[in-house]
């Protein structure tokens, strides 16, 4: 063939590769076009250019306030780049080595390497899983990088050794004579000679990495470390609610976790209607004597509150971790006999603060974060309870009033989203029934001020007497707006649900629409209950450190018990 | 100081054995030459001297001390590639300085030493430019800079002047004489070219398979080759083997030298057909095509006539006559 073309081969080739272009930016540019439109305009016409009519910057809106895309983005990058770093410094030097060096096995090592580029990674998900749950890994940008490190190693090795070859022995030599060390030699005289490669092998690497929505998903969903891809795959959730895939390989990575544990007994001092599930079970009435039996790794104390130190320290030192419900217990000192015989023991001890576990409180709190204090923090739970529920009720102000009872968790809350620490409350409350004793009150409210400024109300009353007016508000004010959680209409005050479903989060910024962010698909009673054994199970096989965890749960005890203090002295605590 | 003895080096690549021991002594300020067909393990040789390959048996000393065991670096030897390997990204300045910045010596004599050699290579222009901007006489001439700077015991060249066209391989070939002259160090030269090996040498090494077939000054090879192969190897155009019994002599070949035969159109020994004639200007190559011993070639001095196909008489100079076995061993 002849070095110049004729005009007439130029002009096809050339419009070969145009339309080859213009197919290949077709999809960007529809969604480039698009993503300046309102919904409608997108359905309408999706090939429609934007104009005054249809344009609506909604989605830069909606990406710019739901989810923090920049922390995606960020977390893409370290992953990304994280990765292409060891992908090309490893692959080099192996590259170098196999190339460079004559031992033994060389060539077997080689074809090794080649037959990693022709197994896919995604075959050993189980086994990656389960080695970065022993190491604790899960949920780290670590363990992406990592797997991305792994699979792009063997393609960067094979392309990159072939280059290597190619590099004179004689300027190798050379170096060798004038005293280079190997690694001069490799760093900077082979090295930048096969750049064009690195080039190559760094393109390779990498667009896979940067749009892989597997191993993200799979080893690291939690929000703080999600990937672009992954933070994206919220907006498809919104809209399609396509969750069961998405869910479906999340549940994969919790599946080891919850097979770790067996129920070996169940102990009540009477003898509850026990759910179908659990017919196979007596249940025994002395705690000791099922301990000593028994021998469990682990006891969940769900007990009212005043039994919870004595029992959690009775298992702690019968060898048991312990799960034990809020609150820890019923004065600071029992808590912190609690704590202190964790750490004696060395066991874990979890306390049920089921927001921790919640989806929609997390994405609450960090919204609020985002927004930036001092906060006003407006919380309330009250229940209008009548029967059954009305007598749980009075069985657990026996020991524990209202606000202290449920406080613990929104005060809870308040700590996570103002760092600062809380220096005085004030707490009023009411006796509104004569079923109950005469120094206890069954409503009550409370105000926690906060170092940073920030002030927290918080109200709680249960009873046949209680409204269902504005029964539910969850709302933190900041001087750059708000975030609420908003129930439906037609919630019921009493339904074990209620105090967990959350339906929708509204962020309002001053100056900007309000944001509403559904959370329909969120998980019910049962699903968070399985999250939280799954994080107390990880505790004790991962050995995760539970001080801040308890320290929190002792603080805001500390808060309520101050707050039913100065209920009960009608002055202030300070802290 | 930089006197090299081999003793029994062998080489082996996997199974195969490149070096099949080789037993040799260089003494200090020599020039000596390592002259053998491509492939015959010159470089390789070469390479275990340097270090770059560790001899498969054997030991290396250099100045009586063993040092099969010491890096490249710490030999004190210089070497000079076929290919140049000049450092792509450093100017000549710094390709030529970093042996001696590897050494930990000061900047100074750095530049002392490289002004030197930049002045005794007419250098001095080319100082801050990179390889990439030199032509390929200025690049070798540029690595011989190299290795000169580090003042090395002993020099190592691997076939320097095969990248270079036949007018600069004949300058350069000159300045490495002359540099030898002024350096007075020991070197040791590896060329296929026996015009190289013959003008440079003070001794010249024949390889041939892994094998030394003669140690000798150039003139010992020329005027006492051991075999067949040294004879046919030293001396250009190449010497002309016969059939000796053909002549009268016990079986074998008989060498005589184009130079060492008369040629006449009246009568001579052997008879035959001029088959091409090569004019040279100051001397005339006449090939004669002989039925008994096949192409002879005839070389005389100055210009000379003769056809294509016209019939020659041919008679070697029998004192310059080397006899040789069935072996291709010289007769005693
Ligand atoms: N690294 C190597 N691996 C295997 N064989 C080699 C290697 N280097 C050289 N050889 C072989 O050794 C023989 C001698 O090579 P070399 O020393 O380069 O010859 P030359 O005399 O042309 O410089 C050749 O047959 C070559 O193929
Ligand atoms: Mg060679």
């Amino acid at each position: 063939m002849s070095a110049r073309m004729s005009p007439g081969r130029t002009f096809a080739a050339h419009a070969a590769l145009i339309t080859w272009t213009l197919v290949a930016l077709f999809p960007v540019f529809v969604i480039v076009i698009n993503s300046f439109k309102s919904r409608k305009a997108i359905f309408a016409d999706p090939l429609a250019l934007p104009w005054p009519g249809n344009f609506d910057l909604v989605g830069y809106q909606t990406v710019m306030k739901q989810g923090d895309f920049f922390l995606y983005f960020q977390n893409s990058m370290i992953v990304t780049m994280g990765s292409l770093f060891f992908v090309l410094l490893f692959g080099a030097m192996a590259a170098f080595a196999l190339s460079e060096y004559r031992f033994k096995g060389n060539t077997l090592m080689g074809l090794y390497l080649a037959l990693g580029i022709m197994i896919p990674i995604r075959l050993g998900t189980v086994a990656i899983l389960e080695i970065m749950v022993a190491s604790g890994l899960v949920n780290t940008l670590t363990a992406l990088i990592l797997v991305y490190t792994a699979q792009g190693l063997p393609l960067a090795i094979f392309i990159l050794a072939e280059f290597m070859k190619s590099v004179s022995d004689d300027l190798k030599n050379a170096g060798r004579i004038d005293g280079l060390s190997e690694y001069r030699i490799f760093f900077s005289l082979v090295l930048p000679l096969v750049r064009p490669a690195m080039a190559t092998v760094a393109v390779f690497t990498m667009i896979p990495i940067w749009n892989d929505l597997w191993f993200p998903l799979i080893l690291a969903p939690s929000e703080e470390v999600k990937t672009v891809t992954l933070g994206a795959q919220v907006f498809i959730g919104q809209f399609v609610t396509n969750w069961n895939a998405v869910l479906a390989a999340l549940s994969l990575a919790i599946v080891p976790v919850l097979t770790a544990f067996d129920l070996v007994g169940l102990v009540n001092r009477s003898t509850p209607n026990l759910d179908p599930d659990l017919a196979g079970y007596t249940v025994e009435p002395d705690f000791k004597a099922a301990l000593t039996r028994l021998k469990p790794d682990l006891v969940n104390i769900s007990t009212y509150s005043d039994s919870h130190a004595d029992y959690a320290c009775a298992a702690m030192e019968a060898g048991a971790h312990v799960f034990v419900e809020k609150p820890l217990a019923t004065t600071v000192a029992d808590a912190r006999r609690v704590v202190d015989g964790a750490k004696a023991n060395g066991k874990k001890v979890v306390i049920g603060y089921i927001l921790r576990h919640h989806p929609s409180w997390k994405r609450l709190i960090a919204e609020a974060r985002a927004l930036g204090g001092p906060y006003v923090f407006r919380l309330n739970l009250n229940q209008q309870s009548s029967g059954a529920t009305w007598e749980v009720h009075k069985t657990l102000m026996q020991t524990t009033s209202p606000i202290v009872d449920c406080g613990v968790h929104y005060v809870d809350v308040m700590c996570q989203i103002t760092d600062a620490k809380p220096i005085e409350v004030r707490g009023m409350g009411l006796r509104l029934s004569n079923e109950i004793a005469p120094d206890m009150y069954n409503y009550g409210h409370f105000q926690v001020l906060f170092e940073d400024g920030s002030v927290g109300w918080y109200e709680a009353g249960w009873g046949p007497m209680m409204s269902d007016t504005a029964f539910f508000v969850k709302d933190v004010v900041s001087p750059n707006g708000a975030v609420s959680i908003r129930m439906p209409e037609s919630a019921r005050s009493d339904d074990h649900d209620t105090h967990t479903k959350t339906s929708t989060i509204r962020v309002h910024r001053v100056g900007q629409p309000d944001l509403d962010l559904s959370m329909a698909d969120e998980p019910g009673h049962q699903d968070l209950c399985e999250r939280e054994q799954a994080f107390m199970a990880r505790a004790i096989l991962e050995d995760i450190d539970l001080t801040r965890h308890m320290e929190d749960a002792v603080q805001s005890l500390a808060i309520c018990l101050a707050a039913d203090e100065s209920v009960r002295s009608g002055n202030p605590v300070k802290l | 100081m930089g006197a090299l003895e081999l003793k029994g080096i062998t080489k082996a690549f996997g199974t195969t054995e490149v070096i099949k021991g080789v037993d040799l002594t260089v003494n200090d300020g020599e020039f000596c030459v390592f002259v053998g067909p491509s492939g015959c393990g010159k470089s390789t040789l070469l390479r275990i001297i340097a270090g770059l390959e560790d001899a498969s048996g054997g030991d290396i000393l250099l100045d009586g001390k063993r040092v099969n065991d010491v890096a490249p670096a710490k030999r004190e030897l210089a070497m000079v590639f076929q290919s140049y390997a000049l450092y792509p990204h450093l100017t000549v300045r710094d390709n030529m300085g970093l042996a001696l910045k590897q050494a930990g010596k000061s900047r100074a004599e750095i530049a002392a030493a490289t002004d030197k050699a930049a002045a005794m290579l007419a250098l001095g222009p080319l100082m801050d430019r990179r390889p990439a901007e030199l032509s390929g006489g200025q690049r070798q001439r540029v690595a011989i800079g190299r290795a000169i700077v580090r003042t090395p015991k002993l020099f190592l060249f691997d076939e320097p002047l095969s990248n270079l066209d036949a007018a600069l391989r004949v300058a350069t070939r000159i300045e490495i004489a002359r540099l030898h002259r002024d350096l007075k160090a020991t070197m040791i030269y590896v060329t296929h070219d026996q015009v190289e090996a013959m003008t440079l040498a003070d001794r010249i090494v024949v390889l041939r398979a892994g094998k030394v077939e003669q140690v000798g000054t150039p003139m010992e090879l020329y005027n006492n080759p051991a075999n067949t192969f040294v004879a046919g190897f030293i001396g250009s155009p190449q010497m002309n083997f016969l059939d000796a019994a053909a002549l009268g002599f016990p079986p074998g070949q008989a060498g005589i030298r184009p130079e060492h035969v008369a040629i006449s159109r009246e009568g001579g020994a052997l008879a035959g057909e001029v088959s091409h004639v090569e004019k040279l200007g100051g001397e005339t190559l006449v090939y004669v095509r002989n039925d008994l011993h096949g192409l002879m070639t005839v070389r005389l001095f100055g210009e000379h006539d003769f056809a294509v196909d016209e019939t020659v008489h041919l008679t070697p100079d029998q004192d310059r006559m080397f006899y040789f076995d069935t072996d291709g061993h010289r007769r005693a």
